[in-house]
């Protein structure tokens, strides 16, 4: 019996161990980490914002009062005033001047956010009810039915962010609809604020709100995903000090925290993609500030066996870019999403004419593409007619060759070019312009 | 003997798949709860396991919904239902007559799981996550508890993301949120956990050092009758007035956002001392001022000159 029950418990301790290693174990080390798309902002960190002309939004005030005018914000020019300089200067004084961001980070400083607000109108209603700011989830919905969708002068006003801005208690609250409406924004405390000139305080609030509305999400945590992966994550520490130890402070607008003054440039490029029209209605509120215009491809004209990146510059944000090689045999990456492409070719032997494209996309305001030119690894032999680039290179060049007819090679005013080459030949036809310049190399290139 | 060995068979069994059990009578949530996007003001939302019902032939667990704001005021937030399907190790949430799958602990890495948005009564209206990692946390008693690191894959307003532990669930909330409406109250993250079999404090509740049913009160918004700073904000410069009977001001400190000393003075001498701060950025500043029997904290805000 002894024998009987000792074999069962071994049995039983058999069986838990064998249990539990059947569990699978995975690296933790980044279990946050977001795939590549062509919408991951993380591929477009090297845009330059100063290269995109300031996108202008419209907003609207909707102002809730008491019906017995009693602890309301004034209708008056004084408080138009505040409103309509004051709160829109402060407002747009956290858009062009952020700073840099508290926690580690990948992001380069931005201080123009290149997004500013102007105010289309200010309305004032009477209801006691939604004077008192609500958490629930239909206050914003209702606001928006009563006093924008079934008002007369205001269901027209679609090209405008609504903002609705109400009382309660000490603390300030706000809440936007969804990522990328354009639909309402709440926000609470306006007459406590007004009463003792505090712009501060309904600035950071009216500005993450609007960051919602522009396609931002909290950065808080790993509960909540943000799509971008230089936005880190904080313990839990919405204030310092507040409570008592806590640390470290983030300062994102879109976290929790005192000051709220800084923006990656991954979020950047959220909100110009949502403004562009990329997600959302929020487009339709933007008055001025989009300008179509193709970048210039940045990269060598000859690509050897070590591959060659072709950067892009002036970039706008929010614009997304695929890029393409051709012909597609002479490369081992031939597509990809990012705003530069680095190439390979696709073997030491490959050589001859190839061509690097990338298509720019401006969500609703169409595509447009820029295409360079490029000469992959050895050529034997080059017959050059017109310079379409500025380096050539083979073992032999002839210039203009016998392939070319007519039997011409100009090199026009202000271009540059170079051949490399073992052994180039010059024939009649050949030609510099006043202002072109050209130069001969026998070394260097694709060996 | 055949009945002895059967009788152990099965309690063989009930060792290896029936030690994990969610929701036990009693079991108790603890989730901080955040009253706004820029204050402290800090209370907690309580979810409390109270009995059990069978609903579709289901056994079930009714868990009860508590706010508890920063002044301590509780308010009853209604119950919630839910499932856990031990032979499946899936866990169920009732909603609208039907129910829906919350936890899967059956996925490995890559997998998708899908989960109902809690507010819609459309059947598609769903949030999806990717399994990032699964692995396994040992607890006192040797308790081994099955971990999920997932993440909302799709733009959608509600999110249901992070660690997720068996028995304890998503270490963010126990159920999908709606991220807009933390702006305006948020219940999130888990502080602790407990029940008959397993105590947790969360990591992220951890750093603060705080008990579970902790509520903390905004300072700025603790109104110091006897003692005052105005105007705040301010532009230029702010005055503290002391009205305290008797006492007097022993030192003045002010650190800015980030706990950094910017000035110091000892015994300042008039009832209305005024603080000139024209060199300073605009932003967030704390003011410490000590009399002979108390501290006092002030939250100040330096505005833009323009106005």
């Amino acid at each position: 019996m002894k024998k009987l029950t000792f074999t069962i418990i071994l049995f039983i301790i058999i069986k838990v161990s064998i249990g539990q290693s059947n569990f699978e174990c995975y690296t933790l080390e980044d279990p946050y980490e977001k795939s590549a798309t062509c919408n991951n902002w993380n591929n477009y960190s090297a845009v330059d914002p100063n290269n995109t002309p300031i996108k202008t939004v419209r907003i609207t005030f909707h102002i809730l009062q008491k019906a017995n005018f009693t602890g309301n914000f004034p209708d008056n020019s004084t408080s138009r005033n505040w409103l309509s300089v004051n709160l829109m200067n402060a407002i747009n004084g956290r858009m062009g001047s952020r700073q840099s961001m508290n926690l580690p980070t990948s992001s380069p400083a931005i201080a123009d956010c290149r997004i500013r607000f102007t105010l289309a109108n200010i309305y004032f209603w009477q209801n006691d009810t939604d004077w008192s700011f609500q958490i629930t989830d239909s206050y914003g919905d209702n606001l928006y039915t009563k006093y924008v969708t079934s008002q007369a002068g205001v269901a027209n006003k679609t090209n405008s962010i609504h903002i609705f801005m109400s009382e309660n208690d000490a603390i300030r609250h706000g809440r936007a609809n969804n990522f990328g409406s354009k639909d309402w924004i709440t926000s609470s405390r306006i007459y406590s604020d007004y009463l003792i000139n505090d712009t501060y305080g309904p600035a950071s609030i009216i500005s993450h709100e609007l960051g919602h509305a522009m396609g931002l999400h909290h950065t808080w945590s790993s509960f909540d995903n943000d799509f971008c992966n230089d936005t880190p994550t904080n313990p839990n520490c919405w204030n310092v000090n507040e409570p008592t130890g806590c640390t470290p402070l983030s300062n994102n607008i879109m976290d929790y925290n005192a000051n709220q003054n800084a923006l990656t440039i991954c979020q950047i490029n959220r909100m110009h993609y949502f403004l562009l029209g990329g997600q959302g209605n929020i487009s339709d509120c933007v008055i001025s500030g989009v300008s179509v215009q193709n970048p210039a491809i940045v990269g060598p004209d000859l690509i050897c066996s070590t591959g060659a990146t072709y950067t892009l510059s002036n970039l706008q944000l929010g614009v997304t870019s695929t890029w393409n090689t051709s012909p597609t045999n002479f490369f081992q990456n031939n597509t990809g999403c990012s705003n530069f492409a680095s190439i390979l070719p696709i073997s030491s032997s490959v050589g001859g004419a190839g061509q690097v494209s990338f298509i720019f996309d401006w969500q609703k305001y169409g595509t447009s593409s820029t295409s360079k030119n490029l000469w992959v690894g050895k050529v034997n032999q080059l017959d050059i007619c017109t310079f379409d680039r500025n380096v050539y290179q083979a073992d032999n060049i002839f210039s203009p060759g016998t392939s070319c007819q007519p039997m011409s090679a100009i090199i026009s005013n202000g271009k540059s070019v170079t051949m490399i080459g073992g052994a180039i030949t010059l024939n009649g036809g050949f030609e510099v312009q006043l202002g072109g310049t050209f130069e001969v190399k026998n070394t260097g290139g694709c060996q | 003997m055949k009945i002895f060995l059967v009788f152990i068979l099965i309690l063989n069994s009930c060792l290896v798949f029936g030690q994990i059990s969610w929701a036990p009578i009693g079991a108790e949530w603890y989730y901080n709860y955040r009253e706004g996007v820029q204050t402290s003001a800090t209370g907690y939302y309580l979810l409390k396991s109270i009995k059990d019902t069978i609903i579709d032939s289901k056994e079930c667990k009714v868990l009860s919904r508590t706010l508890v704001n920063s002044k301590g005021i509780s308010f009853n937030d209604g119950q919630s239902v839910i499932y856990y399907n031990s032979l499946e190790n899936k866990i169920f949430r009732y909603l609208f007559d039907n129910f829906y799958l919350l936890y899967d602990f059956t996925k490995t890495a890559g997998d998708t799981i899908v989960i109902k948005e809690p507010n819609s009564t459309i059947s598609y209206d769903s949030i999806v996550t990717v399994v990032d990692s699964v692995g396994i946390e040992t607890f006192p008693d040797n308790i081994q508890l099955k971990l999920l690191y997932v993440r909302s894959v799709e733009e959608s307003k509600f999110n249901f993301g992070g660690k997720i532990i068996e028995k304890i669930g998503n270490l963010g909330f126990m159920f999908p949120f709606n991220s807009l409406a933390c702006d305006a109250g948020c219940s999130l993250p888990l502080r602790c956990y407990n029940d008959d079999q397993v105590n947790f404090v969360s990591q992220e509740h951890d750093v603060v050092q705080v008990p579970c049913d902790f509520v903390y009160t905004d300072a700025s918004l603790v109104k110091t009758a006897d003692l005052s700073v105005y105007p705040n904000p301010f532009t230029n410069s702010f005055t503290i007035k002391n009205g305290i009977h008797g006492e007097r001001i022993l030192s003045i400190d002010l650190f800015d956002l980030y706990g950094k000393p910017i000035l110091h003075e000892d015994h300042p001498l008039s009832k209305d001392h005024e603080i000139n701060f024209c060199n300073y950025p605009v932003g967030l500043y704390y003011l410490k001022i000590k009399t002979g029997s108390k501290t006092f904290t002030f939250k100040l805000i330096k505005n833009n000159n323009i106005q």
